[in-house]
């Protein structure tokens, strides 16, 4: 069995990966919570707070948020994974949301419980014994289901009760975790696809249509002299196909896609992990038709030995 | 560690990455005046305007002059103006539906309140435009749930 230490890196480093968006524009999505280390159980708490700093056209081109348009968004998260045998796990996730929309002459703020997620793992790549460069590798599929209203079938004039992405999407993805040392590294792709959805309120009637979308995430840590204490980053992609129309004039939509380059410290006591994060998806400049934030969170994990 | 921490400075501390082109929200949008041509010829019957014309025989012109805005950071009012050939006002026997769309993004922002002042007078109010970029206005006149014409006014804000 290996050292707890070093059992303890992937489960931070997956843990600590936030992917902020703002609810107009989807992104985020897909992310895996996953048991990486000898645990029966692991349950975890992620608040973060998220504001919006540019939009972002079809261009590419920022725009920069004026101080009298702010808009932020809470999250709360309860996120629980339970292996209930050597290779296979499940997992949920329940997000408690906030949006806050503030302008120069009116203020708008929604709260309410997001999207659920629950989630299937099994672990296709298993560590029975070491290798100096196989990973361990996970397949996992995710299934959002909505549970608020979305900017589809919004109902406020800022939009800030769109709590959902207005779809229910199902993710397939690959993760891959890989410890050298005090380093660790991780590799996590996902592709997406959403069911039809109509959305009909006094405003419009319109049937939309998601394209395809996908993500992967690229991470490595480092662990000084494989202590409790982890330095990490993260770079994250998100792309989603363009959306198409229907009961209406309105065409298509633009594809989007973003970029997240985040930083997390992690430090671990006794049973609980405890784990800091911030994440800038302006900062590599290479965005389109969304609203990118900067966000900073914090997770506080609790976990069952086997 | 110490890296770390001059890192994580240089994400928060700093403003805007040095990587990042960025642009400022625009500020005032100031007398911005739209006008269009609209036609009911594929309205099916016979409805008259309020000087009892067939309104599927005739062109109106429709006229918006922005009242508060357009900007992004308040609410933003709109006066509509409807007047026959003649340039007269006139009150239309069909439903006005208003509303603001990103065809990139892929949404809108709703709803739009609109108040009928007078004859051929109308307030569109309660008008955010919930982020920067490009929006079009349109406007759709509807007989029994039916588009029979719409305009579209382009805004870049």
């Amino acid at each position: 069995m290996a050292p707890k230490s070093l059992i303890f890196i992937p489960l931070l480093f997956l843990l600590s990966l936030e992917a902020m968006s703002a609810a107009c524009c989807g992104g985020g999505a897909g992310l895996p919570n996953l048991i990486t280390g000898d645990y029966q159980s692991q349950l975890s708490f992620v608040g973060s707070n998220s504001a919006v700093t540019h939009t972002v056209n079809n261009d590419g081109k920022f725009i920069k948020r004026d101080k009298d348009d702010e808009e932020v968004k809470e999250i709360f998260t309860l996120k629980a994974a339970y292996l209930f045998s050597e290779l296979w796990q499940v997992g949920f996730e329940i997000p408690v949301i906030k949006n806050t929309h503030r302008l120069l002459s009116k203020e708008e703020s929604t709260t309410g419980i997001g999207d659920l997620k629950l989630q299937v793992a099994y672990e296709f790549l298993p560590e029975y014994s070491f290798s100096r460069w196989k990973p361990r590798g996970f397949i996992f599929i995710q299934q959002n289901i909505i549970n608020a209203k979305s900017v589809h079938d919004s109902d406020e004039e800022l939009g800030t009760d769109a709590l959902s992405t207005g779809f229910n999407t199902t993710n397939l993805g690959i993760s891959f975790v890989k410890i050298i040392s005090q380093y660790d590294f991780t590799l996590t792709g996902e592709v997406h696809n959403s069911t039809k959805r109509r959305f009909k309120s006094t405003n419009k009637d319109t049937t939309i249509k998601t394209g395809n979308g996908y993500s992967y995430s690229l991470g490595a840590g480092l662990s000084p002299k494989n202590g409790d204490l982890r330095i990490g980053t993260t770079l994250y992609y998100s792309y989603e196909g363009s959306k198409s129309f229907t009961g209406d004039r309105i065409p298509t939509s633009g594809e989007k896609e973003f970029y997240q380059l985040g930083l997390n410290l992690g430090y671990k006591v006794e049973n609980n992990s405890y784990i800091f994060s911030y994440s800038d998806q302006s900062f590599l400049g290479s965005a389109k038709n969304i609203n990118v934030s900067k966000s900073i969170s914090l997770s506080l994990i609790n976990y069952l030995d086997l | 560690m110490k890296l770390f921490f001059v890192i994580l400075f240089l994400f928060s501390g700093c403003g805007d990455s040095p990587l990042l082109n960025t642009e400022s929200a625009k500020k005032k949008n100031e007398n911005i005046q739209f006008q269009s041509t609209v036609n009911f010829s594929n309205l099916r019957g016979t409805q008259a305007d309020s000087r009892g014309n067939d309104v599927s025989k005739n062109e109106y012109d429709i006229q918006g002059i922005w009242q508060i805005g357009p900007n992004l950071n308040q609410e933003n009012k709109i006066i509509i103006l409807i007047t026959d050939v003649d340039g007269n006002r006139i009150d239309l026997p069909l439903e006005i539906k208003p509303y603001i769309w990103m065809p990139d993004m892929g949404h809108g922002s709703f709803p739009i309140k609109v108040t009928r002042i007078e004859t051929g007078l109308i307030e569109l109010s309660e008008i955010f435009f919930t982020m920067g970029g490009y929006w079009d206005f349109i406007l759709e006149f509807q007989s029994n749930d039916t588009i029979i014409d719409e305009v579209k006014w382009p805004l870049n804000l």
